[in-house]
């Protein structure tokens, strides 16, 4: 074991170093002093803190400030003592989740300025949509983009139809009813002869299978609808049926 | 050692934490989309009919006018909202319209600029249509100065267009 020679003063210091006897000694007591922290500490009473306290009185004068910090130590020992480890916890606990709740208002914005703001993904999709449209230069294109703004209606429907009014469902369907027919199925209608048939095919498959989708997802939707958003569902799942259908029969 | 009381503690803090980082994370509801929805409403309609008419346009040029028409409804709905809204509202319109402005009126101008013969009545039409999206923004800019609500993200991205519009109406060598 390595002593540390720096630790003993200066008048053994060089004996130990050459004195293999005492060395060991002085390696036994640092190697006692390491191990003492690892032995268990005895349970302690009340009467012993008691005792140990009127010990330090008696032995030498106190000030009083001093005293009374003495004595409340015993008593708050006693107190635990009294009422076991699982009280203390249990208070330790609360008090945390006390903080914790508190923790969690605090981190919540105040009620007045504090309602997220979100911004709508439908208009969002509609600008961007629109801006593709500005520069989308073949049928298959506009086909492409007219399809993902159907899809976004529906998408948009389906958040909405369990509590939107009247109004709001009629002009929900009255775009979706536009987007199909003077999107999806006038592109459809544009088509150059020289288009390749084989991307031709592919295409018209997918926009078909979308609209079929759309199709049975509003038809099933309608079924748990209110009754005020019921029509405008059961109005775009026949609208996209008759795409679907219209889709359908171009491809060879 | 008994680690009991450690460990309730220890539950219950996690427990606290948890709650505390799980929270403020929340996706708009039905009622806050349905809201979104009435709120731009009109808006959609509007942007429905321009797609409709950019779909049925036959040349680079109807597309360019058409492009100028949607960014004067976005421009409308910028000043609307400035007027009485968040100051998010107006920037997430104000970027919509940004992105208008530079995804669908500049691109256009630039191709019907390449296709149409600087001899030929389309170019004057052209020229104009330039002339008047720089005036677009020029009016925007004075509108928001007089409110002095112009974000300065939004001020930015007008001048830079305005920049590209002028260098666009530049007459080819």
């Amino acid at each position: 074991m390595q002593v540390d020679l720096s630790r003993l003063p200066a008048e053994y210091r060089c004996h130990v170093h050459d004195c293999p006897a005492c060395r060991r000694v002085v390696e036994q007591l640092c190697r006692l002093e390491q191990l003492l922290p690892q032995l268990p500490v005895p349970p302690s009473t009340p009467q012993v803190k008691s005792t140990l306290i009127a010990r330090v009185i008696a032995e030498a004068p106190v000030p009083s400030s001093r005293l009374a910090a003495l004595r409340r130590l015993e008593t708050f020992e006693q107190w635990l003592a009294k009422t076991g480890w699982k009280f203390s916890a249990g208070i330790a606990a609360a008090l945390l989740l006390g903080f914790g709740v508190w923790w969690f208002h605090s981190a919540q914005p105040p009620a007045t300025a504090s309602a997220p703001y979100h911004r709508h993904s439908l208009l969002h999709a509609e600008v961007q949509h629109v801006s593709a449209l500005a520069t989308a230069d073949t049928p298959a294109e506009r086909l492409r983009i007219w399809t993902e703004i159907v899809r976004e209606l529906n998408a948009e429907t389906a958040l909405v139809y369990s509590i939107a009014p009247e109004a709001e469902m009629r002009s929900l369907g009255q775009m979706f009813d536009r987007a199909v027919h003077e999107g999806i199925v006038r592109q459809t209608a544009q088509f150059p002869e020289q288009f390749p048939p084989q991307q031709r095919q592919q295409l018209l498959r997918e926009v078909a299978k979308q609209l079929r989708d759309i199709s049975e997802e509003s038809e099933r939707l309608s079924a748990q609808a209110p009754p005020q958003s019921r029509p405008v569902l059961l109005q775009m799942a026949t609208t996209a049926r008759i795409g679907c259908t219209h889709v359908e029969a171009l491809q060879p | 050692m008994n680690l009991r009381p450690a460990v309730v503690v220890g539950v219950a803090w996690l427990g606290s934490a948890w709650c505390a980082a799980e929270a403020p994370q929340t996706a708009p509801t039905a009622a806050e989309q349905l809201r979104l929805f009435q709120t731009n409403r009109q808006l959609l309609e509007q942007l429905l009919n321009h797609g409709v008419r950019l779909s049925e346009s036959t040349s680079s040029l109807q597309r360019a006018e058409e492009s100028r028409a949607a960014t004067m409804t976005l421009a409308a709905a910028v000043q609307a909202a400035a007027r009485g809204d968040t100051p998010e509202r107006v920037a997430e319109l104000g970027d919509h319209l940004g992105t208008i402005w530079t995804v669908a009126l500049l691109p256009t101008l630039t191709q019907a600029r390449q296709e149409i013969n600087p001899e030929s009545p389309e170019y004057r039409r052209l020229q104009h249509l330039q002339q008047q999206a720089i005036i677009d923004i020029d009016r925007i800019e004075e509108q928001f100065q007089q409110a002095d609500s112009l974000p300065p993200l939004i001020r930015q991205q007008l001048q830079r267009i305005r920049q590209q519009l002028q260098d666009q109406s530049e007459p080819p060598r």
